[in-house]
């Protein structure tokens, strides 16, 4: 039998109730700190898996990856599930030993205790708004009041001129198609801070077969739901397919949010 | 949810917690990464219950 190495899942407040199986199908348990107000839910891996170097390559390999990162998030469901707050952490923090486990929340503790308040009671959700084909001239005429203008300029022109006004319009178009794409980014930004307990806005890839306008973490506190999930649908409706497809999913625990707003260099 | 997606929030997005004993992973940018990765990505999450619910039009 290899070495065993310590798995980390998160760091919550307390252990919950109930059994849990991590990664690999082994239990999760829990090393708690007493005197702190801190505790991580653990399992065992085995080094040769979870070795610095072997990781580092399993994260490349869907076929590895896939079945362990499930289970990372089953068990971060679950525990987001029955806890009050949790930190869930990225997949692939491990440690020697138990002991350096509990080094750690002892040398984090005032920082770890300010994270799990900053997302207590919360969920985070994804919003993706792509853009599926550039907006079509009526699209784009119906937002724009300038092409409006011109398009009717047009109608009343003689052909010679008519002709001229027509190669500006399809210069206009192009401009206005932009700034609507913009806009939409924009608004959709706009709409989820109004529900949003949080908003970080991810960078977007630069080199990608969908065309993503805007990709953002939101957090959102439970009681909130509800009007959250209807300012989707309304920015749904606002910028519609076949142009653009707005996506969610979630709620995810914090995995964003749960790093984000602390002074420590770590903050993902 | 797509797992390519899942290994995104778990890999790129999740709380890093460092210390000098701890093993971790290197920043690895997945999501929208190349084709290749998509394609061995198709296997489907929906079926999980753990996994968070796509709303709506979701590819």
């Amino acid at each position: 039998m290899t070495a065993a190495l310590v798995y980390v899942y998160a760091v919550l407040a307390k252990p919950t109730a109930g059994d849990l199986t991590g990664i690999n199908g082994r239990a999760v348990r829990w090393i708690t700190d007493s005197g702190l107000n801190l505790t991580a839910a653990v399992s065992d891996v085995p080094a040769d898996e979870f070795g610095e170097e072997q990781l580092n390559e399993g994260v490349r390999n869907m076929a590895w990856l896939g079945p362990r990162a499930i289970a990372h998030q089953e068990v971060n469901y679950h525990l987001h599930e029955t806890a009050e707050t949790l930190i869930p952490l990225a997949f692939g923090t491990v440690f020697r030993d138990d002991e350096r486990v509990r080094q750690l929340l002892r040398e984090r503790a005032p920082e770890l205790g300010q994270r799990l308040e900053s997302v207590r009671g919360s969920a985070e959700w994804v919003v993706a708004l792509h853009l599926l084909r550039e907006p079509g001239p009526e699209v784009v005429a119906r937002s724009s009041p300038a092409v409006q203008v011109l398009r009717a300029e047009i109608e009343s022109s003689a052909p010679g001129k008519a002709h001229l006004l027509r190669r500006r319009l399809a210069a206009l178009e192009r401009d206005e198609a932009r700034r609507l794409r913009d806009q939409a980014a924009e608004d959709t930004l706009a709409g989820l801070r109004e529900v949003a307990a949080d908003v970080y806005r991810e960078a977007l890839p630069a080199d990608t077969v969908e065309r993503p306008l805007l990709r953002a973490s939101v957090l959102v506190r439970r009681q909130d739901e509800s009007r959250f999930l209807d300012e989707v649908d309304r920015l749904r409706a606002r910028w519609p397919e076949p142009t653009y497809r707005l996506l969610l999913t979630g709620p995810w625990p914090p995995y964003r949010f749960g790093g984000i707003d602390m002074t420590g260099t770590n903050a993902a | 949810m797509s797992l390519l997606e899942l290994a995104d929030r778990l890999l790129n997005r999740g709380v890093v917690l460092t210390g000098e004993a701890t093993i971790s992973v290197a920043g690895v940018d997945l999501i929208y990464l190349g084709l290749n990765v998509v394609l061995s990505a198709v296997e489907n999450l929906k079926t999980s219950h753990a996994a968070p619910a796509s709303r709506g039009h979701d590819g």
